[in-house]
Parts: C-alpha cells; sequence; structure tokens
C-alpha cells in the first residue's frame, strides 16, 4: 500500500513539472504582443494601485472589522446598550442591632380610660424629674386639671396614676367678701362680715397666708393685683354633685377639709383639688390607680411569632413589683427571674423575657431567636466589660444559596450555615454585621466568559457598549462629514464656478468659517446642553448638525480651487462648446473629476471627526449617558489614578478602537491619495 | 509688496468683524434663563463682590444684550475694540487681567512642544524622503499617521498611567508638587518644568505626525525637482546635495507653515491643558466655558480667532517674500 501511494505522488509531481515547463514556454511571448501591455480603465488602474498600497489594505480591512463590529455584531449579540446585569455576591450587612434601652416607652392599662396628651407624652420627663429627685411619687395636673401622679414602682418601671373617674362633686361659685389695699391699709367690705373678720384678715395677710378663719367661715386669699387682697368667701359656693346628692352635711364636711385638701365624710376618704377661683373638685380619695406603666423594660418573645399586647405588657411590669403573677388577655401567668432577664411563664411553659438589653434586626424587626438574642447579649456585655468596642461571636444563620435563596433541607425547614457575626459599637447602638448574599448590580465585574470586558460602573457589558459605541462614533463622522461635504460641494462648486463677486463672497465666508473656533463652540454648546438638561438623542443630532455646519470651510476651499484649475481645461472647453446647460456642466463635468480629493478629504477628515467627538465625550460635553460612546466609555473610568490602573482591561481596549478607526480612516485616506495622484507618490 | 500687506491686513479686519459678529450671534441667541441661572450660581462663589443682578446688569452694559443684534453687536465691539472685555464671572478679575496671569504658562508649555516637535520631526521626513519606499520611511509614515490618529485624551491617560501612576515619577496633573512652597526658587523652577513634561511630551505626540508628513512630502517634491538632477549630474557629493540644494528649498515652505503657527503658541492646548490641570489659557478658557463665564469665554473665543488671522496673515507674508509671484498677483 505505502508503495502504491508513494508512486502516485511521483506520476502527479512529474505532470506538474511538464505542465509548468510547458506554460513558461508559452509565456515567452512577443515583443509586439498585444498581451505586453495591459490597458486598464482610469477606475481599475486607481484601484490596482490602491491595492498595491499595504497600508491601505490594512487599514480597509480595519474598516470593514469595524463596521462590521459595530453595525452587525449588535444583531447577534445577546446584550443591549444599556441593559443592566447583576450578581448574586457575598455583602456585608447591617443584620441586627443591640442596644441598652434608655428611654421609656408607655404602655395602656386599660384602653378606655383617656390620659390628657399633655401628661401622656411627658412621661419621660416627669420619670427624669422624679429620678433626678430621688423621690418615689410626683404630683402633677394635667392641663385639663386632672390629677396625676407619677410613681416609682421598681427599679426601670414607673406608673401613671390617676383617680380619673373617681370625681363625685364640684364645688364652684364663690363670691368675694372683701378687698384689702396694703399701700392704703383699706378693707373695702361687700358681704357681711363678722367683727373679727378684719383682723383675722389683714393678720393672714402679712403673714402670707393663703387662707383664714373669722366668725366660723372660711375665707381664700387671692391676689389678682399688686398690693390689693381678695378674700373670698368659701361658704357662698354651689356643690354640683355628679354622681347624686351625698347629703346634707357633705358640704360641711368638704368646707373644713378645704384647707387640709382631704376630709373624711361617711366613713370614706375624698380628697380635694383646684383651688378657690377654678372652684375645687371632690374626688374619692385613696383611689388612685395606675393607668399608664412606663418601663425601660423590652419583651421578648419565646414563639417570634407573639405578639404581646399592651395590656400583657402593662400588667406583667405591674406584677413584677408585686406578686409576680398577673392575668392579662384572659390568660394567667407568673413572672421568674433568670438570669438573662425576668421571664413570663404561661402554664409553666417558658412565654417571654424581658430586660432593657434591646436586640432587633437591623430594620426594627423582632424576629430574632431568643437564641441569638442571649448570644448577642453576652457577646457584647463581654466585649463592654473588656473595654472593647467590638465583639464577634458564631451563631448558625439561615443559608443562602448563590442566588440569594434560602435553603431548605428536605423537610422544608431552613438550613443554617455558621456565620461570623461582628458587633460594632457605633454611637449609641451595637451593630451586628455579618456576610450575606445580596442580589447586587454587577458593577465593575471582571472579564467573564458571559461579559468579555466585563461590566462598567452602571452595570452594563462593556463590549455590548463598545459596539453601540462605534456605531455612534462612525455614524457621527458620517453625518458630520456627509453634511459638510453636501455644503461644501454646492458652495465651494458654485464660487469656483461662476467667480467674479460671487466667488469673492464665498471666499469671504469661508475664511470667516475658517476662524470660528470649533472646538470652543463645541464646548460652549456642551456645557449649555448640560444646563437645558437636553434628551440625549436631540442633543447627538445638534452635535452633528453644529459639526457639519461648521466643517464645510475646507471642502469648499478644497472643491473651489480644483474647479478653478478644471475650467480651464480642454474638456470643459469642449463641454462649453457643445452648448451644455450649466448644471449638465458642473454636476456631470465638473464634480466628478473634483470626487478623488473630495474623498481622500472627506476620508480624512472622518478620522478627525471621530477624534473630536470622543474627545467632547471623554469631556462629558458630547454624547451622553445612557447612549454609549467610546470616549464617555474611557472618562468613566479615568477619574481616578486608582481606577486607571485596576480598570486598564476596560479603557485601553476602548482607547485602540478610537485608535485603530482613525488611524484605518487616514490609512484609507492616504492610500486613495496615493492611488488618485500617482505623481505625489513619486 | 506695502500694497500688498495693507490689502491683506484690511481683509483680515473685515474677516475678523464678521467671525465676531458669528460669535456674538451664537452668544445673543443663548436663552437669557441659561445666562441667568450661570451668573446666580457663579455670584454665590465665595469671594465674589457683586451680586447675579449687577453682573446682568454690566453684561447688558458691555454686550448690549437688551438691545438688538446688530446694535448690541455695535456696543460690545465699541468696547472690545478698545480691550475691556470685563469683569470674568468665574475668576472675579477683569478678564484681561486673568489673561495676564496665565498665558506665559501656555506660551511656554506650546513653545518648548513646538521646538521639540520641530527637532524631531523634520529631521525624521528629510530621512524618510531621502530614502523613498525603505523601512525607514515606512516606520516613518506608519508612525506620522499614528500620530495623527491619536486623540489626545487617550495619549494623555496612557502617559498619566505609565509615568504618574505605575512608576511614580510625576505627579498625575497640576503645576506644583505638595512640597512646592518649601523648595528654593531653584526647585520651584525644576518643580514646574516636571509637571509640564507630561504635557509637553502629548503636544509633541499628537503633533508630530503632520510636521513630519508635510516634510516628507516637500522633501520628496524637492528631490524630482530639476535642479537637484542638474547638481547629481554635476557630479556634487550626495551629502551636499540633500544638505545644501535640497533642504534649503525644503526649508521654504516649512518656514512659512511653522511660521503661521507661530500665533497658535499663545492659543494654549485646550485639551491637554485641561488633562494636566495646567493653568494656561486653554484650561482657563475651558473652565470659563463650561461654567458659562460668559465675559472670559467671548474673550477667548475672540482672542483665538485673533490668532488664526494672525497665523494666516504671517502665512500669507512669508509666502509673499519667498515667492515673488504671489507679489504680483
Amino acid at each position: 500500500m505505502t508503495n502504491h501511494i508513494n508512486d502516485v505522488l511521483k506520476e502527479k509531481e512529474a505532470q506538474e513539472a511538464k505542465r509548468r515547463s510547458e506554460s513558461s514556454e508559452s509565456a515567452a511571448m512577443k515583443l509586439d504582443d498585444t498581451q505586453r501591455v495591459k490597458v486598464l480603465s482610469p477606475g481599475r488602474l486607481v484601484a490596482k494601485r490602491f491595492l498595491r498600497n499595504k497600508l491601505a489594505i490594512i487599514g480597509s480591512a480595519i474598516l470593514v472589522l469595524m463596521f462590521l463590529f459595530a453595525f452587525v455584531c449588535p444583531l447577534f449579540y445577546p446584550y443591549g446598550q444599556t441593559e443592566i446585569f447583576y450578581k448574586y455576591d457575598d455583602l456585608i450587612v447591617n443584620y441586627a442591632q443591640a442596644t441598652e434601652r434608655l428611654d421609656y416607652i408607655s404602655y395602656a392599662v386599660n384602653g378606655d380610660i383617656e390620659i390628657h396628651y399633655s401628661i401622656r407624652n411627658r412621661m419621660t420627663s416627669f420619670i427624669k424629674q422624679l429620678e433626678e429627685a430621688g423621690d418615689e411619687v410626683l404630683d402633677i395636673t394635667g392641663d385639663d386639671g386632672v390629677s396625676y401622679a407619677v410613681a416609682k414602682l421598681g427599679e426601670n418601671v414607673y406608673t401613671l396614676n390617676t383617680n380619673a373617674g373617681a370625681e363625685v362633686a364640684v364645688y364652684s361659685g364663690m363670691d368675694s367678701a372683701a378687698t384689702y389695699n396694703t399701700r392704703i391699709k383699706l378693707i373695702t367690705v361687700s358681704l357681711p362680715v363678722s367683727d373679727d373678720f378684719e383682723n383675722a384678715f389683714t393678720e393672714a395677710v402679712s403673714a402670707g397666708e393663703t387662707s383664714f378663719e373669722a366668725g366660723g367661715k372660711t375665707y381664700f386669699i387671692i391676689s389678682e393685683l399688686r398690693n390689693t387682697y381678695e378674700a373670698i368667701d368659701l361658704s357662698t359656693g354651689t356643690m354640683n354633685y355628679i354622681n347624686g346628692d351625698l347629703g346634707g352635711s357633705f358640704k360641711e364636711a368638704f368646707t373644713q377639709g378645704t384647707r387640709t385638701g382631704s376630709f373624711t365624710y361617711n366613713g370614706t376618704d375624698y380628697s380635694i383639688t383646684g383651688d378657690v377661683v377654678q372652684g375645687f373638685t371632690v374626688s374619692k380619695a385613696g383611689n388612685m390607680t395606675p393607668v399608664l406603666v412606663s418601663s425601660r423594660f423590652v419583651f421578648d418573645a419565646i414563639d417570634t411569632s407573639t405578639v404581646f399586647s399592651d395590656e400583657f405588657k402593662s400588667n406583667a411590669l405591674i406584677a413584677l413589683y408585686g406578686d409576680m403573677a398577673f392575668t392579662a388577655d384572659g390568660a394567667d401567668y407568673t413572672i421568674t427571674e433568670e438570669d438573662e432577664g425576668f421571664l413570663v411563664r404561661k402554664d409553666g411553659q417558658a412565654y417571654a423575657i424581658f430586660s432593657t438589653f434591646v436586640v432587633r434586626r437591623y430594620n426594627g424587626e423582632d424576629t430574632l431567636s431568643l437564641d441569638f438574642k442571649a448570644e448577642a447579649e453576652n457577646a457584647i456585655i463581654a466585649a463592654i466589660e473588656a473595654g472593647e468596642y467590638t465583639a464577634s461571636f458564631i451563631f448558625p444563620l439561615p443559608k443562602m444559596n448563590s442566588e440569594g435563596v434560602y435553603q431548605t433541607d428536605e423537610n422544608g425547614n431552613l438550613t443554617s450555615t455558621d456565620t461570623e457575626i461582628t458587633a460594632t459599637f457605633k454611637v449609641d447602638a451595637w451593630v451586628m454585621t455579618c456576610e450575606q448574599i445580596a442580589h447586587l448590580i454587577d458593577i465593575y465585574g471582571p472579564p467573564s466568559q458571559n461579559h468579555l470586558f466585563g461590566t462598567d460602573s452602571d452595570g452594563f457589558d462593556i463590549l455590548a457598549r463598545m459596539m453601540y459605541g462605534g456605531r455612534i462614533s462612525l455614524m457621527v463622522g458620517f453625518v458630520v462629514v456627509i453634511l459638510g461635504c453636501i455644503l461644501g460641494v454646492i458652495l465651494g462648486g458654485i464660487a469656483g464656478y461662476f467667480g467674479g463677486w460671487v466667488d469673492t463672497l464665498i471666499m469671504r465666508l469661508v475664511d470667516v468659517f475658517y476662524c470660528i473656533p470649533t472646538l470652543p463652540i463645541l464646548i460652549i454648546l456642551g456645557a449649555f446642553f448640560d444646563d437645558a438638561k437636553m434628551d440625549s438623542y436631540t442633543r447627538l443630532m445638534w452635535m452633528m448638525a453644529v459639526m457639519g455646519f461648521l466643517g464645510w470651510a475646507s471642502i469648499a476651499r478644497l472643491v473651489r480651487g480644483q474647479i478653478l484649475s478644471l475650467r480651464e481645461q480642454e474638456f470643459m472647453i469642449a463641454a462649453e462648446s457643445m452648448g451644455l446647460r450649466t448644471k449638465r456642466k458642473i454636476f456631470k463635468h465638473l464634480i466628478p473629476n473634483v470626487m478623488p480629493q473630495l474623498i481622500v478629504s472627506a476620508t480624512m477628515g472622518l478620522g478627525s471627526v471621530i477624534i473630536t467627538e470622543a474627545t467632547l465625550s471623554f469631556l462629558g460635553l458630547g454624547v451622553k449617558h445612557p447612549l454609549a460612546t467610546w470616549g464617555t466609555m474611557i472618562n468613566s473610568i479615568t477619574s481616578s489614578n486608582e481606577n486607571l490602573i485596576r480598570y486598564a482591561y476596560i479603557w485601553i481596549p476602548v482607547g485602540m478602537l478610537i485608535c485603530l478607526t482613525v488611524i484605518a480612516f487616514n490609512f484609507v485616506g492616504d492610500g486613495l491619495r496615493d492611488a488618485f495622484d500617482p505623481k505625489m507618490k513619486q | 509688496m506695502a500694497k500688498f500687506l495693507t490689502k491683506r491686513i484690511l481683509l483680515s479686519i473685515l474677516i475678523l468683524f464678521f467671525v465676531m459678529f458669528i460669535i456674538y450671534v451664537l452668544m445673543y441667541s443663548l436663552p437669557s434663563s441659561y445666562i441667568e441661572n450661570t451668573a446666580r450660581n457663579l455670584s454665590q462663589k465665595p469671594g465674589t463682590q457683586k451680586s447675579a443682578a449687577q453682573w446682568i446688569a454690566e453684561l447688558n452694559a458691555q454686550y448690549g444684550m437688551d438691545k438688538g443684534v446688530i446694535g448690541g453687536f455695535m456696543t460690545w465691539m465699541k468696547f472690545a475694540v478698545r480691550g475691556e472685555f470685563g469683569e470674568s464671572w468665574y475668576w472675579t478679575t477683569a478678564v484681561t487681567a486673568k489673561f495676564n496671569d496665565v498665558i506665559w504658562y501656555s506660551f511656554t508649555l506650546a513653545f518648548v512642544a513646538f521646538i521639540l516637535e520641530i527637532v524631531i520631526a523634520v529631521p525624521l521626513g528629510v530621512i524618510a524622503a531621502r530614502k523613498q519606499y525603505s523601512g525607514v520611511d515606512y516606520t516613518v509614515t506608519v508612525i506620522a499617521l499614528i500620530g495623527i490618529s491619536l486623540p489626545t485624551f487617550f495619549v494623555a491617560t496612557i502617559l498619566k498611567m505609565i509615568f504618574a501612576v505605575k512608576l511614580g515619577w510625576l505627579d498625575i496633573s497640576g503645576m506644583q508638587g505638595r512640597y512646592f512652597l518649601q523648595l528654593s526658587s531653584w526647585g520651584k523652577f525644576i518643580d514646574l518644568a516636571k509637571h509640564f513634561i507630561m504635557p509637553a511630551l502629548t503636544l509633541v505626540i499628537i503633533s508630530i505626525g503632520s510636521l513630519m508628513r508635510y516634510t516628507r512630502t516637500n522633501m520628496l517634491e524637492v528631490l524630482n525637482a530639476d535642479y537637484i538632477r542638474t547638481a547629481r549630474a554635476k557630479g556634487l557629493p550626495e551629502k551636499r546635495v540633500i544638505s545644501y540644494h535640497a533642504f534649503r528649498n525644503t526649508l521654504i515652505p516649512l518656514i512659512t507653515i511653522l511660521g503661521a503657527s507661530l500665533p497658535t503658541l499663545f492659543g494654549g492646548a485646550l485639551i491637554t491643558e485641561t488633562l494636566f490641570s495646567i493653568t494656561g489659557i486653554g484650561f482657563t478658557s475651558y473652565t470659563s466655558m463650561i461654567n458659562g463665564d460668559i465675559p472670559f469665554t467671548m474673550f477667548y473665543l475672540a482672542f483665538s480667532s485673533v490668532l488664526v488671522l494672525v497665523g494666516n496673515l504671517i502665512a500669507d507674508i512669508l509666502y509673499a517674500v519667498a515667492d515673488p509671484r504671489v507679489r504680483v498677483n
């Protein structure tokens, strides 16, 4: 078999050699053979010369690739330019916070009794007053005239007591008996009084007392004006009973008790509040019941789903310094003191715990397990004792998979994993942080299989934005150059063809436009568009229009120069003598001959327009987010030195794209120039 | 010659008049809300002596914003001709005072880059032309084309990454090092010079290509001239042909184009200065422009138009000096 293959190969080689020698013989042509001179049309000549230029070929190849990249690739590429990508990643989250409860929270004992807001809202300050004074009870009167007492029940528990609802009568409508002006020592009597009245009055006034007795009557002294005192006869008032008449001698008992503020009638103690001006309120004394319980204690349920009612909380707190047993919401509870705080038991089972140490989820929800709380408290207290500001402990937290979903075992229970939790003291609370898997925008994702160049600061795919950026760059380049060419050819053509004053006028206009600084004007416009918060598409249009409008001058100058020289050539004289119309002469005979120079100039111009656009975008004044452009993509990286190195894989390829495109346009332009005008190349 | 000069100068003034008019129209057509906004924002800056209303009033007085386009333009021209450009909103000094402060930084930077550019580009262009189609020629051509194609900001960013971030030799931007104030005057000069290295390098890289190409093209043209052939036919040594006969003739267009670009040395490198925070006229006007500082912007636009016209004028004169045929026409 091997022999056979070798034979075949030899045979083939021999044939090849024979064929080659034959063809070389036939290639030896005669001198006058027409095949020796190849006549090419001017177009093909240009093409041939162009193709011989290596740089031009490289440039064309780059351009073709760039066009495919910018216009065709996006069709097949799965991502858009403004598609945001997300990822699941470990993130240090604030999981929980712990704090020593320092403020008091009030719970109503009986929701039916209304407590005036002036009292309810000032509980904390009342408690503070009590603590500062070291007292047990603080008597206060609300703005509604009801008297209250804030009492310390025990450590961290205060109650607001009132006898609201126990009033039996109101005594009011007392008249003035006499006035006494101390300056002129004059007593004016308005009601009949006893003889010793004046003496008793003046003595009481000079002694600074508020009441005195004379002739078996009780008088109260009030002073509304300076140096003028008024004696008010208590007996002139009327008693209005709230819950029915209490009998004839009630008023007498009341009168005797007014000066002390309490009296006993029919075996019942009554207290008197109020004053002679407002009227006195008589209430059953010793009837001060707690209506509000304020405490620093926080309730933590054993079963985290339990919700405590205010009644439960207030009764528990009252029972804490009482008989350690209470009833709330129709159930009986007992309290025992444990290490972690006070434990509330329901039917012997642990039900709730309360202490002044609060551990909550960072968002304030009370969903943490008791074990976690105990663990956190131990760690933090240990840290406080050691004088440190950080503590850490390990606790099994529910496990999440890489997609941020809680994992469950086959029974549907959450599986947990030991997680290190770090507690740090911040201002007023211990914040507990741990690593958790979170759903995040994939910012500055590194290059990966899904994103070949990674993602940028908005979570956009870089490769997709490179493609769309290329679209914008190429589009801007073409639109601007075509706009400039149209204007330039028309104006340059008119100037060159007609000459005379038209030429002078247009050329002066060209001079003027040559002088206008393009880049500063584009920057000013960019700043103005920024201020006007213009839509990115609109400003792209404006930018192209302005660049095109400012760019026609050089084209016009070129076209005019070209036409001036063409006008004198024989073919134009022939066209003239044939009587062709002006339009035909310009568009059929002159413009096509200007085309070579125009194409070269336009190709080179494309490169510089792309650079201008990229520069403007780089400065943040060109095409705006969310539209992708190469300039903006580089700008978003180079804002800090650190990024410059870290994200070099983003900005260097993008910069290379700009360079490659512009270089390719320049190579092709250069190649075209040489091909059109071989004399220049010599 | 005098007649030619007078004609060119008068023409330049006429052109300048119309350029100014277009610039004025552009500014005039900015919505007044934008002008009021920027005036209000800038008047809140610390160190500002005047209120926004005062500025607007001054602007109206000097720029005739409350008059018609033509009337307003005439009002502005009256001031501009006398060199009065008002007070900058952003820099809170007279526009011309600010200009005097910053212009020399720009000039120094541009001048250094200009000299470097000539020193590098002209010899390379000549060598490339002498050895046409050689490896050197191709290299020069390709480098020139690449130089033309590089965007300033990309070059600047690459230089920053290499010299400032990676190597740490130079500061990333600005004009003064951290300990500038403690340095001796010589140390201060060195420090300043160090901060000019990267901007100058950027300018050289982006502008070297066109000069190289220009030199090469002109040298090629000269080398194909008949008098070079004659010189060679005479049997002159190649060295003399190139350096005496050919190069001197190449110099004529070169000097013309370089002379024409002299005024632009004062124009500042807008992008380069901005990227490297060199407080020259380019950076200053960029800051003014993006902040809507109308007085300074108008001054800068007028100034750069004048520079272009002066450049054209110099080019015309040099052409006329070099080529007697131009003078006749």
